[in-house]
């Protein structure tokens, strides 16, 4: 091919006139990354002449030659192999000192590579460090620090109805009532939307199977800032009422439809409604709670009848504010007053009990975050475990300085400045963390992946962290920290220089000063691992505490399930047929063999429950009023979940809403709502509901012990429990089943049982209630895990670190314990020159370390259960396995290298 | 002592007086002897003659026609002559003391 700079003829010899530059067009510029690689290259000083000097001469020669791609790089080649021989930038010493720290580095690499056994653990244990480092930042990133992926997330906010007694961290629901007035007359916030996340079967894809979907309104969606990568999103109006229409996540389509490219206008049936596929999501979208859902449909467009438009809080809120807006406080007192007036229970409306009065507002953010999360805790191991590998890496290239002395003052008689010496050291430090860095991207891969195959549990986002460039700039940044403190050690010994009358030295026993500091990071060593193995011991001792927590309940061999009615059917203001179907679904599931105990409830021990907390006080005014949570139960709760009944009797088939109103009391609640201990003093006291003391009385039938619900880690909390027919079920409610047999076989019978009611119901979120257990301890578990996995690798670097200087020490004092042994001294004498200083060092990184567990043990406090954060057992087994394994990794090297023939120590 | 591509930059940038730099260096020599030079190299022979006191060096812009770029254009010193002049006259009688050389075409 000829370049179009060419001129035919003109050959190499002449130099024609030309009329324009060669190679205007492109062909005739150098290449772009060449110029850009030698501009790296170039001293600052002569940067500029020399690349136009070599645009010129490449200008030349591709007007004489035609082309000179290949030639350019050549002589890219050639500067970057003459770089260090270049001129030196204004005042004449700057260019010349980045060139010796080119040429330090080169001889750092040289260098480390003629000692791989000293090399390869240090780079492997800085490598492992911040691999772990990254693998944790990746999560703490994903989950705590990484913006909500939606447009302009921090105006954002979650609102929702509340009573004066629920917890504030608990948010709550939005009636479609008070949103219909908010939407109307708030000014407030730019717009309210609503979502709700519920069970679906899907038919049309496989088998039938359970989805989740969540309806919303098509203001909210776009207002997040939805994206598509198949078809469109929700047109402003798009309604529900014609034809139905859903837009499916980018998982759903990828992993149950195999990225099909035509699904958009395919036709999907859906808890029995057809819809109509017309797009598909950009990945990772998604709504604050709707984790794994098929795909967003439209609320209809009216959002308006008893389905959606009633008092009873039952749809997720999101606001959003005007920019500059007014503050939370602002829209929540525009807000409250603006919840209409509820319909009375007299006018078929619902019991005040259902109903909520107060407005809460927090930023959206503040749903990704979890509170008392362990991961800020495990953030700092992990930064504890790479300071205890940069020390142990300083002492190990420290080692290897001291081996090199004789090398070291050879340079320094031949000239070399006691901080060149010292620079040359930091950059072995330096090298050696880069190096480790660069196999820490491996590393954090794999941690990475061993992480997310141990649940978490319920923490949002974990699914979506993974390796981002923010990790990537972290894992940088870290690096470099490692680089410097590596460096820091050897680079303060080098400053101060070897003497050069040392020239001749032959295995005496080294200075002085090069131990102490070596001895100063072992302790440091020591300690930070005490640290780390006291957490651990802290933590293992936690979760057998948990062990043996009695949870209230018997979980084993009960399987649970939600049954949810849809609204088309089961018409959410018509109660009787709710408390019918019920009925009918207990009677058909109890007159089944393989059963032998079932009940229904709005709420199970470690389930996600349909809770609320209204206030009571008893009737003769004996006590305040005080929030307890209400639970609505069918017969036998109490025989199908084995908790025991301390007083009194438990709801029958007779306490229906022809009886009088009963409940039953926990243990807390008895002793809050009416100051008594003794279980059977509270059965037959009469409760109010209700703070102002005019609902009806309830009369208490009896007293049962407390239930730990929300895990065994937590407290349990005062609780009342109602017979669901007195009052007004719900549309999900949860089944809990004992079979006579243990085993999965009763699901056949489950499910016969639910056809015979309602032959079109799914079992939604079925399973063995000891998995739902197991889930509330699934946090704490992987604390555990992570914990127990940086204590055992904190072990290990410090034993290295404890043997590396032992075996070191000892063949440096081989001569004075050669001596000892052949004047009669016993291994111990012999080798107390040698080892006594190290073993001081562990005692005081002992001390030292137990200070740092007193200071550290509070950030603990979130995952211990059981036990104190300073624990002293857990310490005093983390101090007893520290020190054994400190004198097992002295003595054990230390006897190996320093007992030998003392003939031949000292002839040679 | 002068290296020996030293002493043919050096040469080289007698000739050309004031348009001594980088690359009339390098054509001058491709052109005279045949010999390619890579541009990095004769920068190196130019710093090491400047450090040797021989040369001096200042940044210039080159002729518009030419573009203007900027360039280090070089200019012999005195003692860079004289170390020339010496050069020759060691080969000389080098040569001299051949038998039988004849002077190079």
């Amino acid at each position: 091919m000829t370049g179009p700079g060419r001129e035919p003829g003109s050959g190499g010899s002449g130099r024609p006139e030309r009329d324009g530059p060669a190679g205007a067009d492109g062909a005739g510029r150098p290449p772009r990354l060449a110029r850009w690689l030698l501009a790296r290259i170039l001293p600052a000083a002569d940067r500029n002449a020399i690349l136009s000097e070599l645009d010129e001469f490449h200008a030349r020669r591709v007007r004489d030659v035609g082309r000179a791609r290949a030639w350019y790089w050549r002589q890219v080649l050639s500067y970057a192999t003459r770089r260090s021989q270049l001129r030196s930038p204004g005042p004449a010493h700057r260019w010349r000192s980045g060139s010796g720290i080119v040429r330090d580095l080169r001889w750092a690499v040289r260098s480390l590579g003629r000692t791989p056994a000293a090399t390869v653990p240090a780079v492997l244990t800085i490598g492992l460090a911040l691999g772990v480092n990254a693998a944790v930042f990746a999560v703490v990133d994903g989950i705590l620090l990484a913006p909500l992926p939606y447009d302009d997330a921090g105006e954002l906010v979650r609102v929702w109805m509340a009573d004066p007694g629920d917890g504030a961290d608990e948010p709550g629901k939005v009636s479609g009532n008070a949103w219909s007035s908010w939407n109307e007359r708030a000014h407030t916030v730019a717009g309210v939307g609503l979502y709700d996340v519920w069970r679906a079967t899907l038919i049309g894809v496989g088998d039938p199977q359970d989805v989740m979907v969540t309806d919303v309104q098509p203001a909210l969606l776009n207002r997040l800032g939805i994206h598509t990568v198949l078809g469109r999103s929700f047109a402003p109006d798009e309604s529900d009422d014609r034809t139905p229409v859903i837009v499916l996540s980018h998982a759903f389509w990828r992993s149950r439809l195999g990225s099909d490219s035509a699904v958009v206008g395919r036709t999907l049936r859906l808890a029995g409604t057809d819809r109509v596929v017309i797009g598909v999501a950009a990945p990772g979208f998604r709504l604050p709670l709707d984790r794994d859902v098929m795909g967003w449909s439209p609320f209809g467009s009216t959002f308006a009848g008893p389905r959606f438009l009633h008092d009873v809080p039952e749809f997720e809120a999101i606001a959003w504010r005007r920019p500059d807006g007014p503050g939370l406080a602002v829209i929540r007192g525009e807000l409250e007053p603006l919840i209409p007036e509820p319909v009375p229970a007299s006018q078929g409306g619902y019991p005040a009990r259902y109903l909520a009065t107060h407005v809460r507002a927090a930023p959206l953010e503040d749903l990704t975050r979890p509170a008392g999360s362990a991961l800020p805790v495990l953030m700092g191991a992990v930064t504890l475990v790479l300071l205890l590998a940069c020390a142990n890496v300083a002492q190990l290239l420290l080692a290897r300085g001291l081996a090199r002395k004789q090398e070291l003052a050879v340079r320094l008689a031949l000239g070399a400045g006691p901080g060149a010496l010292g620079r040359m050291l930091a950059i072995e430090g330096a090298a050696v963390a880069g190096a480790g860095a660069l196999l820490a991207a491996g590393f954090a891969q794999v941690i990475l992946r061993v992480f997310l195959s141990v649940d978490p549990g319920q923490l949002p986002g974990w699914a979506d962290v993974r390796l981002t460039p923010r990790v990537g700039i972290y894992l940088a940044l870290a690096a470099a920290v490692a680089a410097v403190v590596t460096g820091l050690a050897p680079a303060l010994r080098g400053a101060r220089g070897p003497s050069p009358l040392n020239l001749h030295a032959r295995g005496s026993s080294g200075d002085a000063g090069s131990f102490r500091i070596q001895r100063s990071l072992l302790a440091a060593q020591t300690a930070l691992t005490l640290i780390l193995l006291a957490s651990m011991a802290t933590l293992v001792r936690s979760w057998i505490e948990v062990q043996t927590v009695d949870p209230g309940f018997v979980a084993a061999d009960v399987h649970t399930a939600r049954i949810v009615l849809p609204f088309n059917r089961y018409n959410p203001g018509d109660g009787a047929l709710h408390r019918t179907f019920f009925e009918r679904l207990h009677r058909s599931l109890a007159d089944r063999p393989e059963i032998a105990d079932v009940t229904v409830a709005t709420g199970l021990p470690a389930l996600p429950s349909l809770d609320f907390t209204p206030q009571f006080r008893p009737r003769d005014g004996s006590q305040p009023p005080r929030p307890v949570t209400e639970r609505l139960i069918g017969p036998d709760y109490f025989e199908t979940l084995r908790i025991p009944v301390l007083a009194g009797r438990t709801p029958a088939v007779g306490d229906d809403s022809n009886a009088e109103s009963v409940a039953v009391l926990n243990l807390s609640a008895a002793r809050l709502l009416l100051g008594t201990d003794d279980p059977a003093a509270a059965v037959g006291s009469q409760l109010i509901e209700g703070s102002d003391g005019t609902g009806d009385p309830v009369r208490v039938i009896g007293v049962v012990s407390d239930v730990r619900e929300a895990g065994p880690d937590h407290a349990a909390e005062p609780r009342i429990y109602e017979p669901y027919l007195q009052s007004r079920p719900f549309g999900r409610m949860w089944i809990a089943v004992r079979p006579t047999q243990p085993g999965d076989t009763v699901w056949a019978a489950i499910r016969a049982a639910l056809a015979d009611v309602d032959p079109e119901l799914p079992l939604v979120d079925a399973g063995p209630l000891t998995r739902a257990v197991a889930t509330t301890l699934s946090a704490r578990r992987f604390s555990l895990f992570l914990m127990t996995a940086l204590g055992a690798l904190a072990l290990v670097i410090a034993v290295v670190g404890m043997a590396g200087l032992a075996a070191f020490s000892a063949s440096r004092f081989r001569r004075q314990v050669a001596i000892r042994v052949a004047l009669g001294a016993g291994p111990a004498r012999a080798l107390a020159p040698a080892v006594g200083g190290q073993l001081f060092a562990v005692a005081a990184g002992l001390v030292i370390g137990l200070a740092g567990v007193a200071l550290t043990g509070r950030a603990l406090r979130s995952l211990v259960f059981g036990i104190t954060t300073l624990d002293p057992s857990s310490v005093s087994v983390a101090v007893a396995l520290l020190a054994a394994a400190g004198l097992f990794a002295t003595a054990v090297p230390a006897l190996r290298a320093g007992l030998g023939e003392p003939r031949e120590i000292l002839d040679g | 002592m002068l290296g020996e591509l030293e002493h043919r930059v050096l040469l080289a940038a007698v000739a050309l007086g004031e348009d001594a730099y980088s690359v009339s260096i390098a054509e001058h020599l491709e052109a005279l002897t045949g010999l390619e030079v890579s541009l990095a190299t004769i920068h190196v022979s130019l710093r090491r003659l400047e450090e040797k006191g021989l040369v001096r060096s200042e940044l210039r812009r080159g002729p518009a026609e030419e573009g203007g770029r900027e360039r280090r254009c070089y200019e012999i010193l005195e003692a860079g002559r004289e170390r020339l002049r010496a050069a020759r006259r060691e080969l000389d009688a080098l040569w001299s003391a051949v038998p039988g050389a004849e002077p190079a075409q």
